[in-house]
């Protein structure tokens, strides 16, 4: 087992009536408290919209990541899963898509040296 | 009007207390695990201060009970925020409270009625868990799921606040220790665990019903909180059985008389004396409709033994007109099932009814287990005092008298002991 990182981009939730809304962060909970069940999940939590980019030698402090609300990360999870297509497989299962948003999965990296 | 006011809001929270604090600490006891069960009662007790400190000043809220739930929520997940990186839960929503993504959701959805309704009874197979004591059970149950405070739970139980503080701590030891699991038994163990349970709540009610020294309220309480745990164990799957209706019939008919049994001054009214026209008819209608449900199993208890002589006590329009021999046909039964001392007296007192004072005072003395039961003597004392042997009659009355502690059955006593003198 080895361990992912997903990280949700954009998702177009403003269009959404507040009922709407709420059923799509239930889809979200389920999605994740059903993770967390069968023991995939190990940790994770949604993020706000403030932000701050320091860069480089000079640390140059700049609004945001990025303008764009769909490059926007949106939230991160740890999961477990055999190999990459296993972790692909489980984030079929994100409401992301719903709101065509997209998810990046990244292979957690050992520091051996 | 001011006082007028806060004498109302504290009535209610008092109330409130009652019905909504056990249903809180279990909640959070689910949510928190068996081992944490301190941080759920502390979290109920914040709860309950910050009622009374804000109902005191503004309106009290338009539905109180959604008031303390959200008040009780927040505090809840203010905690486990505090605490997320830092303290592992026990319990089986424990992965669902490490996150912002599943946490405030998983704690609304435990105060959803259903929810609310498994968590108590949980909380109620823990609380009556055969490997505690019976007075630890009893003292647990009342702090848990009835809201009793300590003080009451001592003045319930007739015994100290030390008293109680170690029962508690102990039987909280001892869940921790052994590994307690906070669910609701099923397969082979569960009637056994049931009838710990039955025990329990019979016992609670009885306390309520026996006329101790403790005050009228809290007896009342004692009685409805009885009938309130069994209900709700009579509504659940694990506990809809005939032997559960049995009991909820037995209590509903003994509960239709407190206000007749107990007069003014707190003296105790006999059955024969009592103004049946107090009797509770609506206490009375719902004991058959639950003795009429439970009789659809096979099995026999003593639950329904019992619960077919209260029914006939509360059929019987007056003291004459009771239906004695059949009365005298479930004692029969009821000797088979559980040979009691306590049911060959009942059974000694029926007879005197149906036949005479003689025979029921000779089958009074064969009992030899209740020499230090008070109502043991008091019983003789009046078929003595029926068959016009006074002096005897006189001497068990005083040895009645040295029994017993209640203010009610002393005075009941003393009451007799100066008819009797002076006939």
């Amino acid at each position: 087992m080895k361990d992912y990182l997903l990280l949700f981009r954009g998702g177009e939730m403003q269009g959404l009536s507040e009922e709407e809304r709420n059923n799509h962060l239930k889809k979200w909970g389920d999605w994740i408290g059903g993770l967390a069940k069968n023991g995939t999940f190990v940790a994770g939590e949604p993020l706000g919209n403030e932000s701050r980019v320091i860069t480089g030698r000079k640390m140059t402090i700049t609004d945001g990541p990025y303008a764009e609300s769909k490059e926007l990360v949106g939230g991160y999870l740890i999961i477990k899963s055999a190999d990459l297509k296993g972790a692909t497989d489980i984030s079929k299962g994100c409401p992301i898509y719903e709101v065509n948003g997209t998810t990046e999965i990244r292979d957690i990296h050992h520091m051996d040296f | 009007m001011i006082e007028g006011r806060t004498e109302s809001y504290e009535k209610l929270a008092s109330h409130l207390f009652r019905t909504e604090a056990g249903k809180m600490v279990s909640v959070l006891t689910r949510i928190f695990g068996l081992t944490h069960i301190e941080i759920a009662e502390d979290i109920v007790q914040d709860t309950f201060l910050k009622a009374l400190n804000e109902w005191n000043y503004n309106n009290i809220p338009e539905n109180p009970g959604a008031w303390l739930y959200k008040v009780a929520k927040n505090k809840t997940i203010d905690y486990l925020r505090h605490q997320k990186y830092v303290q592992d839960y026990e319990s089986d929503l424990s992965h669902l409270l490490k996150s912002e993504w599943t946490l405030s959701s998983s704690v609304n959805n435990m105060f959803l009625d259903n929810e609310i309704r498994d968590s108590q009874l949980r909380m109620i197979f823990t609380s009556c868990h055969p490997s505690l004591p019976q007075e630890s059970q009893i003292a647990l149950t009342l702090k848990t799921l009835c809201g009793f405070s300590i003080k009451e739970i001592s003045r319930a139980l007739l015994t100290t606040e030390a008293n109680v503080n170690k029962r508690l701590f102990r039987a909280k030891q001892k869940i921790r220790e052994e590994h307690f699991k906070f669910e609701i038994p099923m397969g082979d163990n569960l009637a056994d665990r049931l009838d710990s349970v039955y025990k329990v709540i019979y016992l609670i009610f009885n306390e309520g019903y026996s006329c101790t020294e403790s005050e009228k309220i809290i007896r009342k309480d004692l009685c409805a909180e009885a009938l309130r745990l069994c209900q709700l164990l009579s509504e659940h799957q694990v506990g809809n059985r005939p032997k559960t209706y049995a009991l909820m019939a037995l209590m509903c008919f003994h509960a239709s008389r407190l206000d007749a049994r107990i007069d003014d001054k707190g003296l105790i009214i006999l059955l024969k004396e009592q103004d049946r026209t107090l009797w509770n008819k609506a206490l009375i209608a719902k004991g058959f409709e639950y003795a009429s449900i439970a009789s659809s199993g096979s099995k026999l208890s003593e639950f329904h033994l019992e619960a077919g002589i209260a029914a006939y006590h509360s059929s019987a329009r007056s003291f004459e007109e009771t239906d004695w021999e059949n009365i005298m046909k479930l004692y029969n039964l009821l000797e088979k099932i559980n040979p009691s001392p306590i049911t060959l007296l009942n059974k000694a007192i029926v007879l005197s009814q149906l036949k005479t004072p003689k025979e029921a005072l000779d089958e009074l003395l064969k009992i030899r287990e209740l020499d230090k039961y008070y109502l043991y003597h008091s019983t003789i004392a009046l078929f003595y005092r029926d068959l016009k042997m006074t002096e005897k009659a006189l001497n068990h009355l005083e040895t009645a008298l040295s029994l017993t502690s209640s203010k009610a059955e002393i005075t009941l006593i003393k009451k007799r002991i100066s008819e009797l003198k002076a006939s």
